[in-house]
């Protein structure tokens, strides 16, 4: 043999050693992958065992995994992916992806399984799980080269934890917003009656900082004590005999602070349960119902009031009617009277109408009384007083006189002539120790007054009005010159202080 | 892809090929690292991760992974397997002999 020949057989022997080698190697299994010629060069195949790390880790991560063809059908999937959508593993494999999606959504998806298959993107999806409750997740879908057919890795994250955090939180922040704007005083307490939450109103109310602290110290109540037994079921959600506990409402309460004694509230209070039904606390709800109060007791005095005046009024008219026609001499002399009298009448009403049945001033009703009679110049009629409030029941009858008065002077006395003149003055005085107001009626320039005429209803009502309605007097004074007529009656004493006061 | 472990003026060339994390390819750099311990100085070794780039395993005709290439000095010698068994992977690179020379 030539030593060529003897190279070249040495040389193949060490490939023939070599190569034999290396499939020992392999028959030991001292190797997981192989190098193959693929058709775009060599490739590295893998042999049983050696994807072992991957696999674990796929399998045990928290997310969905699967391969997916292009046309969505699942060539495989993790465990945690057939358990998101409770769906048996062993049925995942060969279905497509769409049949975990709505029926509308079929679109979007092979949508995102065509653009995916040239690069990786994620879009946040709703799967229909097997027992049909759905299943929100983020799809992150991307190509996997394989260098067959084209196909994708897809992993599913579910949202179902997040979109309950975020929905939590919403709540939250929407119970937050409800006590902020809330102008009832809601409170809020967990089981052990503390208050957690509350709103800016029952912070007003609790005049101290509040949370953290007991309701009963926050809020002493004045209740009943079986109203304060039904109250305490509901903060601590306890009630006997196993009854879920009764929510409280409108419950009339006052709270016992110095600054609150006053005020009336509506107390309403209901338990708050978990989703399992657990308590948690309650709400409480204050509603200050004082003015509320305040109105339905004045409404009631209104209408008592009013039903006094109604019967008094009925008989003034009685009386006036009855003693009219008396003093009438026709029918047409006693429709001017009576019209004019109801006139005076229905004027005082007016006045007692717009003061809401509260004091009146006599300026106020002097100038309503001689109204129709400024036209005739302004030097003609004149008036001048203090501020002088009048009690409600004197309203009437004062009404009635200024009417009597003002009726004679346009009809026979100062404002019947060109040139007469009125003067109404008042002063605030006292008869025996108590403060009255005299008012003055002055008429100059008018007729020559010759005699004191024959006694009229008007004079009668003048007279009688003085002494019995305004508790007072009245004294008619007919002089040549003219009519003067002085009226005097009590007043209350506070309310014209005040009245001084105001106007000072 | 490469990753020298040491390097300074190489009497050796070493070359493993890996591929990936299997756990052949984790078990043979482990026990390279412990076998450099016992190389004469100096050398140097490259880790070759052919499922990075399979088209690496052409230079070496890579068949089997893991493979150790002894490439400098000639002639190539290979080891097939994670190089567990140390004595086998030094006589078989004909390392034993070089370390004997080293030394003496």
């Amino acid at each position: 043999m030539t030593t060529a020949a003897e190279g070249e057989v040495e040389a193949l022997r060490q490939r023939l050693a070599e190569v034999e080698g290396t499939l020992e190697a392999i028959r030991r299994g001292d190797v997981d992958a192989l190098v193959v010629a693929g058709p775009s060069g060599p490739q590295v195949f893998t042999l049983q065992g050696a994807q072992d790390p991957y696999r674990m880790l796929v399998e045990r991560m928290n997310d969905g995994a699967l391969t997916v063809a292009a046309d969505g059908t699942v060539l495989y999937c993790n465990r945690r992916f057939a358990e998101l959508t409770e769906t048996p593993l062993e049925q995942v494999v060969g279905r497509s992806l769409l049949s975990w999606v709505p029926a509308g959504r079929h679109d979007s998806v092979e949508q995102l399984l065509q653009e995916a298959v040239h690069q990786p993107l994620h879009r946040e999806m709703t799967f229909v799980r097997s027992g049909r409750s759905l299943l929100p997740a983020l799809v992150w879908a991307g190509p996997l080269d394989t260098g067959d057919e084209p196909t994708l890795l897809v992993t599913v994250t579910d949202l179902t934890a997040r979109l309950h955090t975020e929905e939590l939180a919403s709540a939250e922040r929407f119970a937050r917003s409800l006590l902020e704007q809330a102008t009832e005083a809601v409170v809020v307490c967990d089981t052990t009656g503390r208050i957690t939450h509350l709103s800016r109103a029952a912070e007003r109310l609790s005049g101290s900082a509040a949370a953290g602290r007991p309701f009963h110290d926050v809020f002493p109540l004045d209740l009943l004590p079986s109203d304060h037994e039904a109250l305490l079921e509901v903060v601590t959600g306890i009630a006997p005999a196993g009854n879920k506990p009764a929510c409280l409402q409108g419950i009339e309460v006052t709270i016992g602070h110095r600054a609150l004694k006053d005020r009336h509230f509506l107390l309403s209070a209901g338990p708050l349960t978990d989703s399992g039904g657990n308590p948690m606390g309650c709400t409480v709800t204050l509603t200050d119902i004082t003015e509320r109060k305040r109105g339905e007791e004045h409404q009631a005095m209104l209408v008592a009031e009013l039903n006094h005046r109604v019967k008094n009024i009925l008989a003034i008219v009685r009386s006036v009617a009855s003693q009219t026609i008396t003093n009438s001499a026709s029918l047409t002399a006693f429709k001017g009277a009576f019209d004019g009298r109801l006139r005076a009448l229905a004027l005082a009403h007016d006045i007692l109408t717009m003061q809401r049945w509260a004091d009146t001033r006599l300026s106020h009703l002097v100038a309503e009384s001689l109204a129709p009679y400024r036209g005739l110049g302004a030097d003609r009629v004149t008036t001048a007083g203090p501020e002088v409030l009048l009690p409600t029941q004197i309203v009437v009858p004062l009404a009635m006189t200024l009417h009597e008065l003002t009726t004679n002077a346009v009809k026979y006395g100062a404002l019947s002539a060109k040139t007469g003149r009125l003067e109404v003055n008042w002063v605030l005085t006292e008869d025996a120790g108590l403060p009255c107001v005299a008012i003055t009626w002055t008429e100059l320039g008018g007729p020559p007054v010759a005699a004191r005429p024959a006694t009229g209803f008007g004079t009668k009502l003048i007279s009688r009005l003085g002494a019995y309605d305004l508790d007072g007097n009245a004294h008619l004074d007919f002089k040549p010159e003219g009519l003067t007529c002085t009226l005097r009656f009590p007043i209350s004493e506070r309310r014209n202080l005040l009245a001084t006061v105001e106007a000072g | 892809m490469s990753s020298p472990i040491t390097s300074e003026v190489a009497a050796y060339t070493l070359r493993l090929y890996v591929a990936g994390q299997s756990p052949k390819s984790v078990a043979a750099i482990r026990n390279l690292k412990k076998l450099c311990e016992q190389l004469p100085q100096p050398y140097e070794v490259q880790i070759v991760d052919l499922s990075v780039n399979p088209a690496l395993a052409q230079r070496d005709e890579i068949v089997a992974v893991p493979t150790l290439v002894r490439s400098l000095p000639p002639p190539i010698k290979r080891i097939i397997g994670d190089l567990s068994n140390t004595d086998r992977v030094l006589l078989g690179l004909d390392l034993l002999l070089d370390a004997d020379g080293a030394n003496g």
